[in-house]
């Protein structure tokens, strides 16, 4: 398969305006997106999930933000470096963004039409006729039922589950290679979530998009990934196909995020409680040979390895005989 | 669970509360949004009843009129077999340092002018629960109780994490030692692992105190978790309600069988359990000439009644037609 998007090495810091001190969000991420994938990023608040998305969409302020090192490579080409030009056509037709907030994301002055063709006359040049039938093309597509009412009416005239259709069918509506879903059922109530993930994932089947899905829910991310980022602090902690991760969760962290979910299956009277500082597994290097111990390390000289079908942060100790 | 269940500690009897919908320039009332449209059910001493529903459907609403909060528009509220909302304003004062509620949004519920001491505090101070010099003692405890802290007592809510904050909301609530707490979404905001502390704390101090709660929540898994018997509630009603494992293993109502598949599944190759076709059990006893309840929530013209068709669990169901003739 190949790989549409590369993150290498990613150290995206914000600079506080009161202290000059350095707050480091995204501190040396690493992943891949293949083609026609849907991969996960799991992660609590302050993670990084959603700033190494958006220096993705190359969305953050800057300043405060800027980067301090790494790649993104989408389709090979460097975004750092590329014409702002050129991204900025690139931005909305070949990768595109699911915001959480259905309530906020739409313009509430502009008719749902207006919003829907404004992608359209920018990128992909259509009549005024061509562009609201694609449109209203594709608020079908989405499930939304009265399309042509739809269109002419304003977000306030819809409800949360079909302002997240309109905003899923704005991201697809230039058919773009990379789709971005940040938390996009987390401000939804369950039903209505459902429906959405199902929607997300008849999308998937007929598009082929490689699509990024940020959440911080385990449960969504069962229903919906192929492969899973989990970050913590600015750093991933572990990397792993969707049955690799829920069979045999090797990182603590990991581990602390799954226990921590009350389950539906199982009756346990206490959660676990995810201790206050989060330490790596020791692993031992023989030569090359990895071997991993119970022990559990706490300093900062960690590093990705790749180990059982993942890559995955440890401490590595160098065995000499 | 909790043990001692069988004295009823709140008692709710048909309990309304509708807001006008007010039009034209005389705001005559033209019609009302039923938020609690005649709910009715108990609540044992040291039990949890979880109440779980979509946004709108009326759940906060209920617990805030339950606690006399928000005034209601009929029925009755009893409190250890006390009409709350016939108790005046001394004796209700009395009874809200047993009632108590614990909010959903730990950055909007508390003062950001008052320090942690004085937020604690100031309902004790209130109600002159404590003398002067035993007042802090009492503060520091209650504090350090629900793992605030004491030393940072003198800071002020912008200092703290969420979790910390929704800490000192619980704080607030436990400082008057009161015996009936509304969680109203009160983990809801909070990351995973913060929430699991933050449950564990709840059900923690209720072994303790013999708390008795009702959990208002859109979040199954953890209603599932935490409650003894659970309610569910739909367009202002309560469609059902069951003891946990009863209402998990077979619910009724088609609501509840929509609420209960929407679930997402716990392990990628399991697959979600789907309640919506199955058929009713057996066991349902429904009375001659009622219905369940399945109306469509707008066109409900006559008024519902909770059966009990087995033990303790109750549905749903309305007078049928061809009985009203």
């Amino acid at each position: 398969m190949n790989k549409i998007l590369e993150i290498d090495d990613l150290k995206f810091y914000f600079r506080l305006e009161e202290d000059k001190s350095v707050v480091k969000a995204v501190d040396g991420v690493s992943f891949d997106l293949y083609e026609g994938e849907t991969l996960g990023i799991v992660g609590e608040s302050g993670s990084g999930k959603s700033v190494t998305t958006m220096a993705i969409m190359g969305i953050v302020p800057m300043p405060p933000g800027f980067i301090e090192g790494g790649e993104i490579r989408f389709q090979g080409n460097n975004l750092f470096s590329m014409d702002p030009d050129k991204l900025r056509n690139m931005r909305g037709s070949d990768m595109s963004v699911i915001f959480q907030e259905p309530m906020t994301s739409l313009n509430p002055v502009l008719s749902i039409g207006d919003q829907l063709t404004e992608v359209l006359f920018f990128h992909q040049k259509l009549s005024k006729k061509d562009a609201k039938a694609k449109a209203i093309g594709m608020l079908e597509k989405v499930g939304i039922k009265g399309p042509e009412r739809v269109y002419n009416g304003y977000p306030h005239n819809l409800s949360g589950g079909q302002r997240q259709r309109v905003v899923i069918a704005m991201a697809l509506l230039c058919e773009p290679k990379l789709l971005i879903a940040d938390e996009p059922t987390t401000a939804l109530d369950v039903t209505i979530q459902a429906e959405i993930l199902k929607l997300l994932k008849e999308i998937k089947e007929e598009f082929k998009t490689s699509t990024i899905f940020i959440t911080h829910d385990l449960g969504v991310i069962a229903e919906v990934a192929d492969r899973v980022v989990v970050m913590y602090r600015g750093k991933v902690m572990e990397v792993a196909t969707i049955d690799d991760l829920f069979d045999n969760p090797i990182h603590p962290y990991t581990v602390g995020l799954m226990n921590s979910m009350p389950s539906i299956d199982t009756d346990s009277d206490e959660l676990y409680s995810m201790p206050e500082k989060i330490g790596h597994p020791i692993v031992i290097d023989r030569e090359g040979k990895y071997a991993i111990t119970d022990e559990i390390y706490y300093e900062d000289d960690t590093q990705m390895i790749t180990l059982e079908n993942r890559e995955l942060r440890v401490h590595l100790k160098k065995e000499v005989d | 669970m909790s043990a001692n269940l069988g004295i009823n500690l709140i008692e709710v009897k048909d309990l309304k509360k509708y807001y006008p919908i007010k039009k034209g320039i005389l705001r005559k009332t033209v019609d009302h949004v039923k938020a609690v449209d005649g709910v009715s059910f108990d609540i044992k001493k040291g039990e949890t009843l979880g109440l779980v529903g979509e946004s709108g459907c009326g759940k906060s609403t209920l617990g805030r009129t339950l606690l006399n909060l928000y005034e209601k528009t009929s029925g009755e509220v009893f409190y250890n077999g006390t009409n709350i909302h016939d108790a005046g304003k001394g004796k209700m004062n009395e009874l809200r340092k047993d009632m108590q509620i614990i909010f959903q949004d730990p950055y909007s519920s508390l003062n950001p002018r008052l320090t942690v001491e004085q937020t604690i505090g100031e309902a004790v101070r209130f109600h002159k629960m404590k003398k002067k010099d035993e007042l802090y003692d009492h503060i520091k405890q209650t504090a350090s109780r629900c793992g605030v802290d004491p030393n940072h007592l003198t800071r002020y809510p912008h200092e703290f994490s969420g979790g910390q904050r929704q800490r000192i909301g619980i704080a607030r609530a436990l400082a008057l030692n009161p015996k009936f707490i509304v969680c109203d979404e009160s983990v809801s905001a909070l990351d995973v692992s913060v929430q699991a502390k933050v449950i564990n704390l709840l059900k923690e101090l209720q072994k303790e105190e013999d708390l008795t709660y009702l959990f208002i929540t859109h979040d199954l898994s953890v209603v599932k978790h935490i409650s003894d018997r659970i309610a569910v509630m739909y367009f202002g009603r309560i469609v059902e309600l069951a003891e946990t494992n009863k209402l998990f293993e077979s619910p009724v109502h088609f609501y509840t069988k929509k609420l209960l598949s929407a679930i997402p599944k716990s392990h990628p190759r399991k697959n979600t359990k789907n309640y919506v076709d199955q058929k009713t059990p057996e066991w349902v006893k429904i009375p001659n000439g009622y219905k369940i309840d399945d109306r469509d929530p707008k066109k409900r013209d006559t008024e519902s009644v909770m059966v009990e068709v087995r033990d303790g669990h109750f549905i749903a169901c309305y007078k049928a037609d061809e009985f009203l003739k």
